[in-house]
């Protein structure tokens, strides 16, 4: 993983305003966020570190891809526009594994910043849990159906 | 035809001259009498009708008490395990602080020192006498005066919340005030609570600075609010001082708006209004016209100076008019990416102005119908816009109807544009006469996005008015202002 900074504060504003978390936020309160954030790289193959600081971070997808995924089970790719770390910012981890699918370029968020942006914006707050909700809906979406399916397997046995 | 009947009547009557104006002056008095009550019946029954249609979306205040969970905290308070103690305490603070009063008596014998503290901090913050449950904790006489001050640092954070909950009782002397400082920096948060209580009881002028500082920090906030609610009216003016204060950050100044609803009254609504003057920062404006409206909702006889809040509503309403025209200006650029972010930036500028508009008149207007009208105008609804529309025109003095009713009657947005373009006094604007009045302006987001132009295009002409800005106390605008001057470097070296 690499810091880098190819970005001014300005162009990563104007990139985050354009994804679905940010774009419903001011610009001038995108702009804020931006200010706090660095940019990262991560090589093909490479994995976010759990520990880490990249792994206690917010990131939102530039370029490139990650997966996550636990026991070799892929339950989630993030592209460009999507973010990903959520979990682990908030301690919610588990035994989840965060890898770079394709070299990968990042805006980042550190914690510390990322509170501070929920705090001082309700909206950006408001757009979290919405994507949070949406993502658990989902999830228990996937859950029903592999149920089903299960179940159906299990009965024309 | 009414005056060949007068006429005629007159006549038949053998009516002189002199009776035949008095009965045309009788008779134009009823008119205009008959008139005025139509007029304002029905305004108001338009106002009312626009009340109806769009609903009552006065603010509520949400209560997040669930009596389930209640029940199942308070089984929390009796474990013998802190965390759990602890966690119980936070939820039942804010949900139902009744509950932690009753069981304090077992809370305040908890072998976890941090239980006890939290329970006399609760308390404490509750306008509890602390005093009464200082020997139930067994905690040392909570007097700030001679020795025992020194050794506050050396005591519990137990002891130290019933310090720091004893100097609202009494801050008498220098030593003292100096100790209830040193509390509300204190390292642990029940502490610090308390301590911020304490000032707030105290009414000491001294400390409200040192609140104020506190607001920049989201994990104190509302603690500190409350203090400075505490203050009352005596410190409104300090607060609208703070509000023009440019070394305030805005986010203090919002918060301080939130303290000014709170005191509410004449005075705290004099402070607001001395921050929505159109040179202020436009996130200062629309906090402080939204607290203006809150608090002459829950208080009609607070009043605002009628002719300074015109004179504000005109430069309002052409401020707007002067956005929808840059916005259509932009579109003519030839970098699309670039024109698509200033245009974004412009309609968000255009759509706060309209806001205000509406919440400027409101100061002076009936204030439920005419944030009705807003929410109505801004309905997709043709029905509620056009009922809104109706409300304001039977509103407003004719002198802002000409200039407002036009472009908000407007059908298409081509059609709002020229009619925002005849409103402005001065010509529409161009794309540079835009990016200059960005540079000039007093919001650093805009000089931000004047400047960004700037390096994008690669004006190099601009290069010494960026070069100012490099030493900006902004650090967005100081750190757009350095990208600039190498794209303009970029530019020169390419030459």
């Amino acid at each position: 993983m690499k810091v880098v900074q190819t970005l001014s504060v300005v162009e990563k504003a104007v990139f985050l305003m354009q994804t679905d978390i940010f774009k419903s936020l001011a610009t001038d309160e995108v702009a804020l966020i931006a200010v706090k954030a660095t940019e990262n790289e991560f090589e093909a193959g490479e994995l976010v570190e759990e520990g880490s600081e990249a792994g206690r971070s917010f990131h939102v997808v530039i370029e490139g891809a990650v997966e996550v995924s636990k026991n070799g089970t892929v339950f989630r790719r993030a592209t460009k526009g999507m973010y990903f770390g959520l979990l682990s910012l908030l301690e919610l981890h588990g035994d989840e594994e965060v890898r770079a699918v394709e070299p990968t370029h990042s805006v980042v968020l550190s914690c510390e910043h990322f509170k501070q942006a929920v705090a001082d914006n309700p909206q950006f707050a408001l757009t979290m849990i919405r994507s949070v909700a949406t993502m658990a809906h989902n999830f228990a979406l996937r859950v029903e159906e592999l149920e089903k399916a299960g179940a159906g397997r299990h009965s024309g046995n | 035809m009414a005056g060949v009947l007068v006429l005629i009547l007159n006549f038949l009557l053998g009516g002189s001259l002199v009776q035949l104006t008095v009965v045309i002056l009788g008779l134009a008095l009823v008119w205009f009498m008959l008139e005025l009550i139509t007029n304002q019946a029905y305004a108001r029954e338009v106002s009312s009708s626009l009340g109806r249609l769009v609903g009552d979306q006065e603010e509520k205040r949400i209560s997040l008490q669930d009596i389930t969970n209640a029940t199942e905290m308070t089984g929390l308070l009796e474990s013998s395990n802190q965390s759990q103690v602890l966690y119980a305490l936070d939820v039942l603070e804010s949900m139902d602080p009744e509950v932690v009063r009753a069981n304090s008596s077992g809370l305040l014998e908890h072998p976890s020192q941090p239980v006890r503290a939290r329970t006399l901090a609760i308390l404490a913050l509750q306008g509890e006498d602390i005093e009464l449950y200082e020997s139930k904790a067994e905690l040392p006489g909570a007097d700030l005066s001679g020795e025992d001050a020194v050794k506050v640092y050396d005591e519990t954070a137990a002891d130290r919340v019933a310090i720091a909950a004893a100097a609202g009782r009494v801050v008498d002397s220098q030593d003292q005030e100096e100790q209830l400082l040193n509390l509300m920096g204190d390292e642990d948060r029940d502490v610090r609570r308390t301590a911020y209580r304490s000032a707030g009881l105290s009414r000491r002028r001294s400390f409200v600075p040192h609140l104020v500082n506190r607001l920049s920090m989201p994990e104190e906030r509302v603690r500190v609010r409350d203090a400075l609610i505490l203050y009352g009216e005596s410190i409104v003016g300090t607060l609208g001082d703070s509000l023009q204060d440019p070394e305030v950050p805005i986010s203090v100044k919002t918060q301080i708006t939130t303290v000014l609803v709170e005191v509410s009254g004449q005075h705290a609504a004099y402070s607001l209004f001395r921050a929505t003057g159109l040179e202020m920062d436009h996130r200062v404006v629309n906090e402080a016209l939204r607290a203006l409206n809150r608090i002459q909702g829950d208080n009609p006889t607070v009043r605002i100076p009628r002719e300074l809040m015109l004179r504000d509503l005109r430069q309002e309403i052409d401020r707007y008019c002067q956005r929808l025209v840059q916005e259509r200006t932009v579109r003519s650029t030839a970098d699309p990416n670039l024109a698509a972010f200033i245009q974004r930036v412009l309609y968000e500028r255009a759509e706060q102005s309209l806001e205000r508009i509406f919440r400027r008149m409101a100061l002076v207007y009936d204030t439920r119908q005419t944030l009705a009208a807003l929410r109505g105008y801004r309905s997709d609804n043709a029905r509620l816009r056009a009922q809104a529309i109706e409300y304001l025109d039977t509103s407003l003095p004719s002198e802002i109807k000409n200039l407002l009713l036009p472009v908000l009657e407007a059908p298409s947005e081509e059609e709002r544009v020229q009619k925002a373009s005849l409103v402005l006094a001065s010509g529409p604007p161009t794309l540079m006469g835009t990016m200059e009045e960005f540079l000039q302006s007093r919001e650093s987001w805009l000089n931000t996005c004047g400047i960004y132009v700037i390096g994008c295009r690669k004006f190099k002409d601009y290069g010494v008015q960026v070069e100012t800005f490099s030493n900006s106390q902004d650090p967005i605008i100081r750190e757009t202002a350095a990208w600039a001057l190498k794209q303009l470097d970029t530019l020169e070296e390419a030459k």
